[in-house]
């Protein structure tokens, strides 16, 4: 730090400064320019950011600054901010029942535990109603309440869960009651009221309109509107580059700062089908080399799995089906894959003959003949086709 | 991939106890095997030393007074010596004898049984019927219990589920249930407040719902308040008039006390419909003097009900008025008011609760039926994936430990969203002190043994100094699975003393096990011969069925290898189903069948595929 960055009585310019608690008294003997200050410096900002988002000359916002200081409204302090930046957590390694989305969900609010307000942490206005309080407070406990994971394998994500919807309850407790919110506020002054809408226009000051536009921009809802659109593009790049995962968890971050927002839900959707498609061809793979192994079991397995997250996904249907018929498994369950391999490959001859197999062992025969002329049509070379049709004759 | 396991609610009621599930995307409730959809709780030891449950139980308990067990639930998890214990002992026609640890037994035959173990008699009959509706073992449920039943209360209950051999997911708040059923399916916005006036206890709750989250702002209630305190005044009221007009008091005799309540019971419920009731009990009794047997006659009128359970009526819109005070609400801030419980259905009930509220009840609810709904709708929410429904239920009583002084420092104060913790630093009281008690109280009173205790533990070894100096962290802790937890530590030292409480209600742990222990054998045996039986009666129609659709079988396939083959293989099977069947061995049962029924779909499917063909 240079000496010219010094500012004397205050300290360096990237210097934090910090509003002083208890400061209601103090407020009556500030001047108006000193108040719009004070709103600036919040909790705690450095001092170059002060000036610069007072809206005002520099040496009239470090006049005021220092008298701030004269006059006890303001502290010298030393912040570390935490860092927004999502750190890697143990947690995100741990196995869970829980979709990795959700997991993220939950280590960001557990973080946030810490340095959030009541009012950040359910996410609602500093003037938000009683009513808007209970509101979010409901929304949230869907996703954080510990019975939404009831009976389910999630280690040490209990306990987190359990901390952030006891500090969900004391949120809503103290903000939907006159009195606790009140004590609340008065606790803590760092937390500032919105400038009431009815302010009148006309007389405002360039300074003043100046100052309001800084404030404006340091704004929560305004910060969101901007975090969100830096979190669509990231989200698009990720879904761009194959990257289904990450991108689902920067969409649910998105959808949770913009909830009606409904090309953020229909991302979010494709995303989810498209990782859900990438991960069945994963277990397909899985499958065809479990089957290679002999390990056939675990391949019909993988295959059910495959078809699960992927109901289109023809090759696990059919490959499914004709390991069901080879085990000797269930063989309804064999024909249902069959079917559903051909329902969407209706023209691939070797599918249909495949159910065409089952519906035979399974005593149908005349659903079976039909299935092989189809076969035939398709493919009139299909020796097994042929055959077989020539066995089904007798039925005439 | 196999269906789920199925799950149960069940509402063990005071009188009556019904089961309920969810069948698709309803609430059904589940009726008995013998058809009823109401359970009588009563248990009964008949004079052949056959336990009874329910319906034929509360059938003999006229001929059968002093081992017949009803109201159960009216004692479970108290304690022998405590008040309305005694209360209720005078008034009882069985007999309750002081446990160890000044539980209750009920003595029934012979044999002396703790109230978890009558409980679960009702719970495993519930738990037979629905494994009958479903033709398979069910073993999750959720129970409920009054809302303002204590830890003690619900713990009992629960151990009465783990007797009857069912994994309580959850214990319940009735009114909570109520609700449950009553906003699911429906798009219910706003706060309403339910009015549960049972066989034995009152509830009120007020909660506020909105996209499928129930949360609960404020619940009370008294658990020594209900249909059966109506019954007892009508008693009363017959055993004075009797003793004003024949010198003789009916309650020394068991029999006849036996016969008064019932027939209380029967006028209490006629008067909700007709403004009159006669009740006629001859030959109630025989004096001693050899007069002859003397008649109950007499005739009670809507008007006279009314006066004799005013303070009744009274008391339970008392109850509402202080739980809409803790809510911060008015009457007017409610949309709507649900009525539960079967005494609700006396006039001077609905006409109370519409004077207090200021509007009329809601009439869209089964009073009877609707907790058990609400258990079932939670179970339901509970085991599955992304479940419609959240509760956000609270704790009904404060949670605190015992002072100096022999106070109470309330900790967790009653209507606190669970799960939920706490922490306070107490001080020592006196000098050089170096141990501190910790006794863990529920309850609202400010004086500690008022309060019902939960558990208690001692932190030792604090260092030597003047009272006040050493400090000592509490810290409570209710998890969502309504556990209580509490620990202490020494804020110099760091050592730490805690406490799970969880063995309260009425038996230990190694009690509960050697019921378990006993349990057990019966148990597999019982569930065992139901499953044979099952498997017979299932096997048995599938012969038939193979044996009918052979010949035509038969004749298709007369000139076909496949034919020759099938028919052949199908005789072998019918074969060994007979053996199996002669046998009786459930393994043995199962694999014939599972051939069996192989062979008769594969019958069916020739039948139906050449036979209508070709």
């Amino acid at each position: 730090m240079s000496e010219a960055d010094a500012i004397v009585g205050l300290g360096a310019r990237s210097d934090f400064v910090a509003t002083a608690p208890q400061t209601d008294r103090l407020r009556q003997s500030l001047t108006p320019d000193e108040v719009v200050v004070l709103a600036v410096v919040g909790r705690a900002s450095p001092i170059s950011e002060v000036i610069d988002r007072s809206g005002m000359s520099e040496p009239k916002a470090i006049s005021l600054l220092l008298s701030l200081r004269a006059k006890g409204a303001i502290v010298p302090a030393r912040v570390s901010r935490p860092s927004h930046q999502p750190t890697v957590d143990a947690g995100s390694l741990e196995e869970v029942d829980l979709d990795p989305a959700r997991k993220q969900e939950i280590l960001e609010m557990e973080r946030a535990l810490d340095y959030q307000t009541h009012f950040e942490f359910l996410g609602v206005e500093v003037d938000a109603d009683t009513d808007a309080v209970r509101k979010a407070y409901h929304e949230l406990s869907r996703k954080f309440h510990p019975d939404r994971y009831f009976q389910k394998n999630l280690g040490s994500f209990r306990g987190r869960v359990e901390k952030i919807f006891r500090r969900l309850t004391e949120a809503n407790i103290t903000l939907s009651d006159p009195t606790r919110r009140a004590a609340y506020l008065a606790a803590h002054p760092e937390i500032v009221r919105p400038v009431p809408k009815t302010a009148p226009k006309a007389e405002e000051s360039p300074e003043r309109l100046a100052e309001r536009r800084a404030r404006l921009a340091t704004h929560p809802y305004l910060m969101r509107n901007r975090k969100g659109h830096e979190l669509l593009a990231e989200a698009k790049a990720l879904m761009a580059k194959d990257d289904y995962p990450k991108a689902m968890v920067v969409l649910d971050q998105a959808t949770r700062l913009d909830p009606k927002n409904t090309e953020l839900s229909d991302l979010l959707q494709q995303a989810r089908r498209q990782q859900d498609r990438q991960r069945a061809e994963n277990e397909l793979k899985k499958a065809q080399e479990a089957e290679m192994l002999g390990n056939l079991n675990a391949a019909a397995e993988a295959y059910r799995q495959a078809i699960a997250l992927d109901p289109t996904n023809t090759r696990a249907a059919a490959r499914g089906a004709s390991l069901i018929l080879q085990l000797g498994g269930d063989l309804k369950e064999a024909k249902q894959l069959a079917q559903r391999a051909v329902d969407g490959e209706p023209n691939n001859a070797s599918y249909r003959a495949l159910l065409a197999k089952l519906l035979l062992s399974a005593g149908m025969k005349k659903l079976a003949k039909k299935e092989y002329e189809e076969t035939l049509r398709r493919d009139p070379d299909h020796a097994e086709a042929k055959a077989q049709l020539r066995k089904l004759r007798w039925t005439f | 991939m196999s269906d789920r396991d199925p799950v149960i609610g069940i509402d063990l009621g005071t009188t009556n106890s019904v089961v309920a599930t969810v069948s698709g995307t309803q609430p059904v409730v589940i009726k008995s095997r013998t058809g009823q959809t109401l359970t009588p709780s009563v248990v009964a030891l008949a004079k052949s030393g056959k336990k009874l449950v329910g319906q034929i139980a509360k059938r003999q308990a006229i001929t059968n007074p002093q081992d017949t067990i009803y109201a159960a639930k009216r004692l479970i998890g108290r304690k022998y010596s405590s008040e309305q214990v005694q209360q209720a002992m005078r008034t009882l026609a069985y007999r309750l004898v002081q446990g160890q640890h000044d539980d209750i037994k009920v003595a029934m035959g012979q044999e002396e049984l703790s109230l978890q173990e009558i409980s679960s008699i009702v719970l495993r009959e519930l738990k037979l019927d629905a494994e009958a509706h479903f033709g398979r073992p069910v073993t999750k449920a959720v129970v409920t219990v009054p809302a303002y039943f204590n830890d003690g209360q619900r713990q009992a209950t629960k151990d009465a589920g783990l007797i009857a051999g069912l994994e309580v997911l959850r214990i319940l708040n009735e009114p909570t249930a109520a609700a449950l059923a009553y906003g699911f399916g429906k798009n219910v916005r706003g706060k309403i407040a339910v009015f549960d006036l049972g066989g034995g206890t009152f509830d009120v709750s007020v909660m506020e719902v909105g996209e499928g989250v129930f949360d609960v702002i404020a619940t009370g209630g008294d658990t020594f308040l209900g249909g059966e305190d109506f019954d007892s005044r009508v008693m009363e009221w017959l055993v004075f008039g009797f003793a004003k007009e024949h010198g003789v008091d009916l309650r020394k005799d068991r029999m006849a006390l036996q016969r008064l309540k019932d027939a209380a019971e029967k006028a209490k419920i006629e008067l909700s419909t007709s403004k009159e009731s006669q009740i006629n009990l001859p030959f109630i009794c025989t004096p001693p003097g050899g007069t002859g047997a003397l008649h109950l006659q007499a005739s009670l009128s809507r008007e006279k009900l009314e006066e004799l359970t005013s303070d009744l009526a009274d008391r339970s819109c008392q109850i509402a008025e202080q739980v809409l005070k803790e809510a911060r609400l008015r009457a007017s801030d409610l949309k709507e008011i649900i009525l539960v419980g079967g005494m609700t259905r006396m006039p001077r009930i609905a006409e109370s609760v519409k004077k207090f509220f200021g509007k009329d009840p809601c009439k869209g609810v089964h009073p009877d039926e609707v907790v058990a709904l609400g258990a079932a709708i939670h179970a339901n929410s509970l085991v599955q994936e992304e479940g419609q429904v959240l509760l956000l239920d609270v704790t009904p009583q404060s949670l605190g430990v015992a002072i100096a002084g022999g106070y109470v420092r309330r900790l967790i104060p009653r209507n606190t969203t669970v799960p939920t913790s706490t922490t306070e630093v107490f001080n020592t009281s006196k000098d050089q002190q170096t141990t501190v008690k910790i006794m863990v109280l529920q309850g609202e009173n400010d004086v500690a043994h008022q309060n019902e205790l939960l558990g208690e533990f001692v932190l030792t070894g604090l260092r030597e100094a003047a009272r006040g100096v050493v400090e000592i962290e509490v810290t409570f802790e209710i998890n969502s699975e309504g556990i209580v937890s509490v620990s202490a530590k020494d804020k110099e030292t760091g050592k730490r003393q805690s406490i799970t409480v969880t063995a309260s209600g009425g038996l230990t742990r190694e009690e509960l096990a050697k019921i378990l222990d006993q349990q057990g054998d019966y148990m597999l045996e019982a569930k065992s011969v139901e499953q044979v039986g099952a498997k017979r009666s299932e096997l048995e129609s599938t012969i038939k069925e193979v044996k009918e659709l052979l010949p035509q079988v038969r004749r298709l396939t007369a000139d076909s290898d496949f034919g020759r083959d099938a028919i052949k293989k199908a005789e072998k099977s019918l074969e060994a189903a007979a053996a199996a069947l002669a046998n009786n061995n459930l393994s043995a049962l199962s694999e014939s069948l599972d051939q069996l029924s192989r062979t008769a779909n594969l019958f069916r499917g020739v039948v139906q595929r050449i036979g209508n063909g070709g």
